[in-house]
């Protein structure tokens, strides 16, 4: 049925998940067409820094016989998908992206590995990222920077940039990333794919490289909200090994039926993301103003909110920089060298003083309460993902596109789940990205939202061209 | 990682910082961090001064302050 590798790797999980359940489409070919695409298109993208031929071939062909044995799994059973490399994975290297981890191969997998693990689905390898889940990428890190597909000359967003490119470029179905203060949602919005950092504490952390241990999320990447629940249904949950997913609901991400948005409110803090903000680009304020009137058309009510406390959203930073440097300090001390630019940053955590930390998450407290007070009033948030689209890898300022996590930084802080989708694309044909924000919890509603806006616009089907000059 | 008045320190102050820190880091890099610093260093002092209003963990209750001053 299906005799092209692209519209096999370009299907929706929820597709192909139906076509593998019927055993009308078999895991084994799907699992080769995306090897082969990922064989063609890696050379540019450096998307993949380990890429699992044998492992997954072998995955996939135990998936295949599995289902026509009749032990079909459930909906990611046979489906390729693919995790940033700071998931440790039994067996194989696990680096974070950093010469200081060259050689480690972890003896056992995080429980997010086990659970897709368990879900059957097909493991194609590790992704590239920042290293150590922090800076924009370099050249002097352990393997080449991830490329962004719709333009090679611009970053795929950080930090989990092999997880944006990778997904988006139909070099797997969907990817795992992190989010420590925009690193799932950042990649997403620059590469016009959708991406969710959950509520802090619904997915577990346990054997994921840390970056700042009360910030740090994971989450899936995908091309739709649809797929992204599919995701998150598989890893969400309580996890003995991560004390910080105590709380954790045992939801389901099956997306509630919604015709329309009568009856939701919609609250948009303008002042804090639209007005006098010098970096917003034009086109990226046009856009989502144009998503959030067809949220509206939708039947949703729009309330305009005011968040002051948002800007005072650098506690994200202190706090980060602080844990980070606690979990770096003695490899800082004793291998430097091993350290790409990040060093840098890690060694400014290290000035911070104890009683910035407390201010820092003092602040976050006020922002939480700011924000808990917002969301007992309005369903969801809407607001840019990130004030401009991908910046070019030789655009060196690097204060302009820390300055853009601004956007994406307070529901770290906060811990509310905030997913990226895509919205449309700038003069330049760069994508950009819309957040919806929910309430802590609330993923289902956020996904559910985001999917209903996907039903009513075409964005997010948009694929890069892939059309490199020298491509055989 | 600023003067006890809270002032931004000035690059021969961050030489004696980051010395004391022992990261064993040369001039050059020292120069580096400190335009790394300068920025970052802004933002958190406006953190400090940051109205956390009756939240628990107020220093409104600082115990160098009348209960009028509290109040």
């Amino acid at each position: 049925m299906y005799k092209h590798e692209e519209e096999l790797c370009f299907l929706s999980i929820k597709e192909a998940s139906a076509l593998i359940r019927d055993k009308d489409l078999s895991p084994l070919e799907l699992t080769k067409a995306f090897l082969n695409r990922i064989e063609s298109y890696d050379q540019y993208l450096h998307s993949y820094v380990t890429v699992l031929k044998e492992s997954a071939i072998k995955s996939a062909t135990a998936a295949e016989k599995d289902i026509r044995q009749g032990n079909y799994k459930g909906p990611l059973h046979g489906i390729p998908i693919a995790a940033k490399d700071l998931y440790s994975t039994e067996g194989i290297r696990t680096t974070a992206h950093s010469r200081v981890m060259a050689d480690n191969t972890p003896t056992f997998d995080s429980t997010v590995i086990q659970r897709l693990n368990s879900a059957g689905a097909v493991m194609l390898g590790k992704l590239a990222m920042s290293e150590f889940a922090l800076g924009r990428g370099d050249e002097k890190e352990l393997f080449p920077s991830a490329r962004n597909p719709w333009n090679l000359e611009h970053l795929p967003g950080s930090s989990s940039s092999g997880s944006g490119s990778a997904t988006s470029a139909g070099l797997c179905m969907a990817s795992l990333g992190s989010d420590t203060g925009g690193s799932i949602r950042g990649p997403a919005s620059f590469c016009n794919i959708t991406g969710i950092k959950p509520s802090l504490g619904l997915v577990s952390n346990h054997g994921v490289v840390p970056l700042a241990w009360t910030l740090d999320t994971c989450g899936p990447m995908a091309r739709s909200a649809e797929d992204a629940g599919m995701m998150l249904q598989a890893i969400a949950g309580k996890d003995g090994n991560d004390p910080a997913t105590k709380n954790a609901p045992s939801d389901n991400y099956d997306l509630e039926h919604m015709d329309d948005l009568r009856g939701l409110t919609i609250g948009v803090p303008r002042d804090f993301f639209f007005e006098n903000q010098r970096d917003l680009e034009p086109k990226v304020s046009a856009r989502v103003n144009q998503g959030i009137k067809t949220l509206e058309n939708l039947g949703a009510q729009i309330r305009e909110v005011h968040i002051p406390s948002l800007k005072y959203t650098v506690a994200n930073t202190v706090i980060m920089l602080s844990e980070a440097y606690s979990f770096h300090e003695e490899n800082l001390r004793t291998r430097p060298q091993d350290y790409g630019p990040v060093r840098r940053q890690f060694l400014l955590g290290g000035l911070l003083r104890s009683s910035d930390y407390v201010q820092a998450q003092r602040a976050r407290k006020a922002i939480s309460l700011e924000l808990s007070k917002v969301m007992d009033e309005v369903d969801i948030l809407i607001t840019p993902s990130f004030p401009f689209t991908a910046p070019r890898f030789d655009d060196r300022d690097q204060a302009r596109y820390g300055a853009g996590f601004r956007f994406l930084a307070p529901f770290n802080l906060s811990g509310l789940p905030a997913m990226s989708v895509p919205c449309g694309f700038d003069e330049n044909g760069l994508p950009i990205g819309m957040q919806i924000v929910g309430n802590f919890w609330e993923e289902r509603k956020v996904l559910s939202i985001g999917h209903i806006y996907q039903q009513n616009t075409d964005w997010h089907t948009k694929r890069p061209s892939l059309d490199f000059p020298d491509l055989k | 990682m600023q003067n006890s008045d809270g002032t931004l320190l000035d690059i021969d102050g961050f030489y004696h910082l980051v010395k004391q820190a022992n990261f064993n880091i040369s001039d050059e890099e020292i120069n580096k961090l400190y335009k790394a610093y300068l920025p970052l260093q802004k933002q958190v002092s406006l953190l400090h001064q940051m109205d956390l209003g009756d939240l628990p963990t107020s220093t409104t209750f600082l115990p160098n302050k009348t209960k009028n001053d509290t109040q």
